[in-house]
Formats: C-alpha cells, structure tokens, sequence
C-alpha cells in the first residue's frame, strides 16, 4: 500500500488549478462566444429600424415590444427547460393549455365574481395535471414527445371546444370575463414600465439564476448532454422528465391567464402562434435544440426579437403572404448565424 | 516456446506457398494507445483448417477484419491472389473468393436467406427464378452441412432465432465452395449452435476443406473445436503471433498454457504498468480487512445467489464486501457489462438491501469504459463535470454552495491528479483525462460500492498506473469495488475473480488461484471448475516457472 499511497501525494498537482483571472481579453472572447449574440445584434437592429419609422420613438418602442413579448418569452422559458432535457423534448401542448388557462380562470373568476386566487390555484393545479401527463405518456408508453404532447394538446383542445358549444358563455361572453384585476397586470403599468415587461425580465432572471445555481437545472442539463451518463451518475431522469413538463405547461396555463386579461378574455385561437413561436425563442436565444445548453436572456431577447419582427412587417404594411416570407427568411438567417457559432465553441 | 513458434511462421511467411491463399507480413494496427496488431505474420493455406485462439484483446477480430476487408491495417502488407496489397474492401476481398461470419451477424434481418444468397452471389443467381434457385441451393447445402431440411427458405431473418440465423450464414458463407469460394473465416460464428450441431459442421468443414482445396479460418471460445479439426492453431496475444501448433501437438491443455504463459510473458510493458502497484496477496488482505471493518468483520453490501438480468445474465451469484477488490472476467460479451449494470440498477433502489442481503445503505458508483459516450457532459467544465457527483453534500436548499464546490473539486482534482484546469472545459481534455474526471465524479459522491465497467479501456499505461493505485486505495478504505475488466493484468490486482460464461458466473478464483493461466483456462471451453482442477497439474508448471522469475 505505501507505493500505492505515494503515487496519489499532491506533488503532482497541476499549477494554475485556479480559473484564470477575467482580463479584457477573455472577457471580449466569451462575448463572441456567446450563443445569445446573433439575436441580440439583431434585435437591436430590428428596434433601431422600427423607431426610426416610427418617427424616432426609441423607448416607445422598446416599452411596447418589451410588453408585448412578455407572453411569448415567458411560454419561451418553460419551452426552453423542455428543451434541455434533450432526447427529442419538446412541448407542443402549449397552445392548448395555454388557451384552457384563459377559460378556466375566465370560468371561475367570471368577470371578478369568484375569487381569482381560486383561479390562480386552479390554473396551477391544471398545468401540473397537464405536466404529469405529457411526462407520464413519453415515459412510461414511451412515445416520442413531439407525438405525445401534441396527443395531450388535441386531448385539451377537444375540452374547450367541447365547452365552447354546450355553455355559450365560455367561448363566446368571454369578454372581460378574467376580471380588472388581471386585465390590469397585463396592461397596466408604473413609471413607464408594464407590469408585464416586470413580470418577463423577473422570470428571465430567476430562470437564469436556476440554470447556473440550483442542482435541478445542473441534473437537467446533464441529462440533456447525455442521458446515459446521467443515469449512470445517478440522475433520477424521469422525476425531471417530469418537472420540466410541469413547469412548461404551468407557465403556459398562467399566460394564457394574463393573456385573456391582455385581450379582454380568451379567444380559441388565441394560442396557436405560441406553439412554434415558443419553440422559435429557445432556438433563437442559443439553446441547443439537442438539449443540454440552455440560455434564459437569450429565450426573453428572442421573444423580443420575433416581436418587433411582427411589428415591422405591420409597419412596412405588406401582404400577409409577404409578411410571412419576410419573417421565415430572417429567421432562417439568423439560424443559421446560431447553428455556425455552435460550430466555431 | 514462442520463439520457435515465430520462427517455424516465419518461413511459412518468407517463401510463400503456392497453397497460401492469404498471407500478412508485418501488419500493424493500432487503436490510439493500444495496438492491436503488432507485426502479424499470418497465412491461412488451402486445404487446412486454422484455428486462432487467444483472450480478449489479443487482436483476433482485428486480424480477421484485416483480412476480409472491414479493417484498414496501418501498415504492412496483405498477399493475396499473388499481389501484394496495403489493404482490401470488402469488396475486394469477396472478389478473391474471401467470405467471413462475424460473430455478431451482419446479414438484414428483413430479408429471407434466399434473397441473401441472390444478392451475395449475383453471378451464379440469374434470370426469373433466382429466388428459387438459390432457395434451393442453401437448403441442399444447409442438408449437407448439418443434416437438418430447411422448411423454408423465403422467410425473414429476423423470424429465426439466434443459433438458427448464425448457421444460415455460416451456410451462405459456403455457397460456393466448389469454386470460387477460397477462404472462408468464421469468427465466433458457432457460439450459439449446441455440440451436435457443430460437431456435424465441423466434420463437414474438415473434408470440404481438404477435397475442394478451400482454406477455413475459424476463432471459437470452445477450444475443442480447434483441438478436433485444425491443421494448425495459431496462438495470438498482445496483438502477435505467440505461437503455432501443427497436429497432433494441438491441445486443450496446451493451449491453455501458451495462452496463459504468453498472456504474461508477452505483457512486460502492462507488468510495469500493474508493477507499481503492490499486489494485496494474502497478507496484503489481511491487513486491509483490518482496515476496512473497523470495528471487526466487513459488512456485506451485495449479496447475489442466481439473479438474473434478463436477457443477458442469467444466473449470478456473488458477494462484495466492504473493502473487497472484487473482479469479473471472461470473454468480452458475455453478459459481464449486464451485470454490472444490472447490480448498479438495483443498489439504487430501496429493496435492495432486503432482496440482496446488503447489511448496510449502499453508495453506488459507476464507472463505465467510455468517457465520452457514457461519461462526461461534454459541454461543462471539468468543475461542474466533477461536482454533480456531490450533490448530496454541496447543496444548500436545492442550490449549489459554489465556495464548497470550489475547495472540494479542487482536491479531487489533486488526488487524482486531472491534467487540467477546473474551469476547462472537459472536452478539452484527452481520453485518460476524461475517464479521470468521471472517477472523480463517482468519489464525489462517497461511494462505498464503485462498480468499474472496464474502466481503462484504451488509456495510457501511466494513467492506468495511477488508477489502480486508486482502487486499491479506496479498497483500503473500506469501499467495495466490482471491477470489470477484458485486461488479465488488472484482474491479477483483484481479491477475487468472478468468471463469467454465457450469463453465468461459472467460476470463483480467490487469492494466489487469481493467475492468467487459470484466467484463461476458466474463460474458455467446455473447461468446468472441475476440469480447471485437473489442468491446474499441467498449468501449475508454467505458473511455477513465473513465480520464479
């Protein structure tokens, strides 16, 4: 044993064992290799251009894209916990639940009759349902994710339009059915900021701060990398399987809410731009569709990104038909700006 | 002895026959650190059978890759046909009349048999009722061949079971032994058919050999198939040639012996390697089990009598103690890694320790053999890499405590002496380095069971030093190491050795009986317990001969 003891003495340490200090360098060198710089470069770009037509009105526009891309950010960041687990995660029940949010507490709160806590509460408790399902379906009958959730959504989406037709109230006296207080978080405000624009930056943030410090994002993220290596260090897989479809559909549920308070109740269309636009963000934001690497800032400037990209073609007063060549091709560039940066780390 | 071997091959490879169908010179090849081949210098003449034997690693398969045309040989020539080549496709190959059966099957499981003989034989099946024709060639041969009727011969290959779809394509492989067909290699290719079965095969194999002037190469783990039907036994270990029997000279028993005495007269580089390190013997033991059970007796953390693991383990049984260096050998394949898997699975759960008779709550660890696929995250730190390991004991209300992570990464990094900085990136790192990350990972987490897949596979011989040195280590401490390796070295390190055959731990080799002869006498053939007992008088002299040196 001495001979075996000695071989392990710290004589051998590597020197410099410490991370290297921050220079200008290095700091300039991870700027570049940030994966949320393409959007970001084009985001300004985009606020620039949609300022300068609208007649120079830089915080105007930034005020409202901020509020505007609040919804899509925050269904962006339960996509992107969705998306790090890797192994084909997705979720496309976004939509729908996040439309049967709207309903459901527009049902219970009915026009601030009932208690929105209760609606609060309820909505909550239908997206961690609407989670375990999903979660339950690709993990124990084993079906691919991209065929389970959307299973799960239609599953959903058969409840209110089912709803819709029987008691006419849901679908058609929806307005203003989730009550002022609601309607006033989702578009009020305090000095010059929405609420909304609040809400979606606080999110991004803790999101982050999740992804760096908590030991479910580092289990989340390994398992994204490499699901056998995980398993093999011990990582419960399936118990985040789980969590990330909960947290996804729970974020969904609960902006379908404050949506329905945006547009003065729910519409049942009102999801559909959702379910590829929240895939879009995390994709945008430097995630990698594979899982494993996740980016919140990236997720919320996508959001933003997409957003003013809508207002542009708005702006530019084009066809609809043009308006969606315009935004698929910009899309697709910046794209593949991303993809290649994932090239070059 | 295996100098006389070489030179006696030498000449075969010097004047080349008129008989020699393939003939190697000096052929290399080499899989990062490890070189599977070393200089071969192979023939396989016409109208004999040669069987090539040897343990894992010994660079059998390469050898046969080499020459059917799915491995590119780095150096060296390939004679055949009466050139000389640097290397072949499998194409080429099939055109010098070159067919192999490679032991995990390669023909598609959609297709019938006929269609694949249609599709393998272009030539001699044409026209309208190929099919047929062909249907009706296989089964005529296949009645030859084994003394069975085909029902049928358009059925999928996926319907047949195993045994069944090996002897189809051994068939296949003889199609056209009347002509063209030249040489035909056979790579484990009877590991699922029973005795009878084979023993009609073999027979067949031997006359059609000498009558149709065909050359046969056969690896089998049954050496009395190569003691019944071989002209010659060719021995390889380490990647060379060690020795080659003629007749009557072939053996079980001699075998045996070459194989264990050259696996370690061939090893000097691995002996220093494993040299560093000193082999806990009995005494070594003793002294240890005086660490390990503080108190007094080590407590049991596995206990296992007949499990299984379907489908590959089908009847283990052994025990790990606190401090015990437990280690499982046999042929790569055999159901070892299953088992590892399968004994991790179950020490996570919390029936475990009832169902196995675990006296105390079990840490597992694992490690697997290959870092990157299986073991590190490649896009973290060498930092976050480690630390995930230690989430039980880092963590401060579900978040990572980053000064702790810090300070304890930062020792594992010295203790296992990771050439890298904590904030590198692991995929920076080289191979060895990266299995060392995923060591440290599995310490992390305080183990006191580390269940080892094999895992120095292709590292350099100073990293292995290192790591072997670790195991002994933590064994000293009290922690219960399962260690799978396909390396005789590595298990000599071990308490005691589980041989695995077939799914089953067939054999139990404890302290001074942990030696390549009876390693190897263990993993091969139809070599029982028993049996090893009776060979152990013949075996016992080479062993002898080593202690003395």
């Amino acid at each position: 044993m001495g001979a075996t003891s000695e071989s392990f003495q710290p004589h051998g340490a590597p020197e410099g064992s410490h991370p290297a200090s921050g220079s200008v360098k290095d700091l300039l060198g991870s700027a570049i290799r940030y994966r949320g710089l393409p959007v970001l470069i084009g985001t300004v770009i985009l606020w620039f251009v949609v300022a300068l037509h609208s007649h120079g009105r830089f915080g105007a526009t930034l005020e409202s894209t901020l509020t505007v891309g609040a919804f899509l950010s925050l269904v962006g960041l339960g996509q992107m916990f969705v998306v790090a687990a890797g192994s084909g995660n997705i979720d496309l029940s976004v939509p729908y639940v996040l439309t049967f949010g709207a309903y459901l507490a527009g049902g219970i709160i009915n026009g601030g009759s009932g208690s929105l806590l209760l609606a609060v509460v309820v909505t909550v408790a239908f997206g961690l349902a609407v989670g375990v399902a999903n979660a339950t379906v690709i993990v124990h009958l084993n079906v691919p994710p991209i065929v389970a959730t959307l299973a799960v959504g239609f599953l959903i989406e058969s409840g209110y339009l089912e709803l819709g037709t029987h008691q006419s109230n849901l679908a058609h006296n929806a307005s203003n059915q989730l009550g002022n207080t609601v309607s006033n978080v989702a578009t009020g405000g305090f000095g010059g900021f929405s609420y909304m624009a609040v809400i979606a930056i606080g999110c991004v943030v803790i999101a982050q701060l999740i992804l760096w410090r908590s030991w479910f994002a580092r289990r989340l993220l390994a398992m994204g990398q490499s699901l056998a290596a995980a398993r093999l260090s011990g990582v419960a897989t399936n118990r985040i399987t789980v969590t990330v479809y909960c947290i996804s559909a729970v974020m969904a549920a609960l902006v379908g809410v404050l949506l329905g308070g945006y547009i003065g109740g729910g519409s049942l269309d009102m999801g559909t731009s959702y379910q590829l636009g929240s895939v879009a963000v995390v994709i945008l934001g430097g995630c990698f569709i594979s899982g494993g690497v996740a980016n919140s800032p990236g997720v919320g400037i996508a959001a933003m990104f997409l957003t003013l990209l809508i207002t542009l073609t708005d702006i530019l007063n084009v066809s609809p038909g043009v308006q969606q060549i315009i935004e698929g091709v910009i899309i697709v560039g910046l794209l593949s700006v991303v993809g290649s940066a994932r090239n070059v780390e | 002895m295996s100098s006389s071997g070489r030179a006696a091959d030498s000449v075969v490879a010097m004047g080349m026959t008129p008989d020699d169908v393939v003939a190697t010179h000096g052929l290399r090849r080499a899989y990062g650190p490890t070189i599977a081949l070393d200089g071969v210098e192979f023939a396989a003449r016409a109208g004999e059978v040669t069987g090539l034997v040897g343990h894992n690693g010994a660079g059998k398969s390469t050898l046969i890759g080499c020459l059917s045309g799915y491995n590119t040989p780095d150096a060296g020539t390939i004679t055949v046909g009466g050139r000389d080549v640097a290397s072949m496709s499998v194409l080429a190959a099939r055109a010098e009349g070159i067919r192999c059966v490679r032991q995990e099957l390669s023909l598609p499981v959609s297709l019938s048999i006929a269609e694949c003989a249609v599709l393998a034989y272009p030539s001699r099946f044409k026209g309208l009722r190929r099919k047929v024709e062909a249907g009706a060639a296989v089964a005529s041969l296949f009645h030859g061949m084994f003394g069975q009727t085909l029902a049928t011969t358009q059925r999928p290959l996926g319907s047949y079971p195993f045994s069944q779809r090996q002897m189809l394509e051994v068939c296949l492989a003889f199609m056209n032994y009347r002509e063209g067909c030249r040489l035909v290699i056979l790579d484990e290719a009877t590991s699922g058919t029973d005795a009878e079965l084979t023993a009609r095969l073999l027979a067949w194999m031997s006359n059609t050999a000498r009558l149709h002037n065909l050359a046969v190469v056969l690896t089998t783990h049954r050496l009395s198939e190569v003691v019944s039907i071989a002209n010659r036994a060719v021995v390889m270990a380490d990647g060379d040639m060690i020795a080659t029997l003629a007749g009557g000279d072939i053996t079980e028993a001699r075998l045996v012996e070459l194989m264990g005495g050259a696996a370690r007269a061939h090893t000097g580089a691995k002996q220093m390697a494993v040299g560093g390190v000193a082999r806990s013997d009995s005494s070594g033991g003793e002294s240890r089990s005086a660490v390990g059970g503080v108190g007094e007796e080590r407590r049991t953390l596995v206990h296992l009598d007949g499990v299984s693991y379907p489908p590959a383990v089908r009847s283990a049984t052994l025990t790990i103690r606190e401090g015990d260096l437990v280690g499982v050998g046999g042929l790569d394949g055999h159901g070892q890694a299953e088992l590892l898997a399968g004994v991790f699975r179950q020490s996570r759960r919390s029936w475990f320790r009832r169902r196995t008779g675990a006296t105390v709550p079990v840490r597992a660890a694992f490690v697997s053999a290959d870092p990157r696929r299986e073991g590190v995250f490649p896009e973290w730190s060498v930092r976050w890499n480690i630390s995930l390991g230690g989430r039980s004991y880092l963590s401060r209300f579900g978040f990572v405590s980053t000064s702790r992570e810090r300070t304890s990464v930062a020792e594992m990094v010295r203790r296992l002496q990771v050439s890298g900085r904590p904030s590198q990136r692991v995929s920076e790192l080289s191979g060895g380095n990266q299995q060392k990350v995923v060591l440290a990972r599995a310490l992390m987490g305080r183990p006191n069971l580390l269940i080892l897949n094999d895992p120095t596979r292709g590292i350099d011989i100073r990293t292995k030093q290192q790591i072997y040195g670790l195991f002994q280590e933590l064994a000293a401490s009290g922690c219960g190491v399962l260690w799978y390796s396909t390396e005789l070295d590595e298990l000599e390190l071990c308490d005691r050795v589980h041989v695995v055959r077939s799914g089953r731990t067939i054999g139990l080799l404890e302290g001074d009986e942990v030696r390549h002869d009876r390693l190897v006498a263990m993993s091969f053939g139809e070599i029982t317990a028993e049996a090893v007992g009776e060979t152990a008088v013949g075996g016992a002299t080479s062993g002898r001969e080593s202690e003395n040196v």
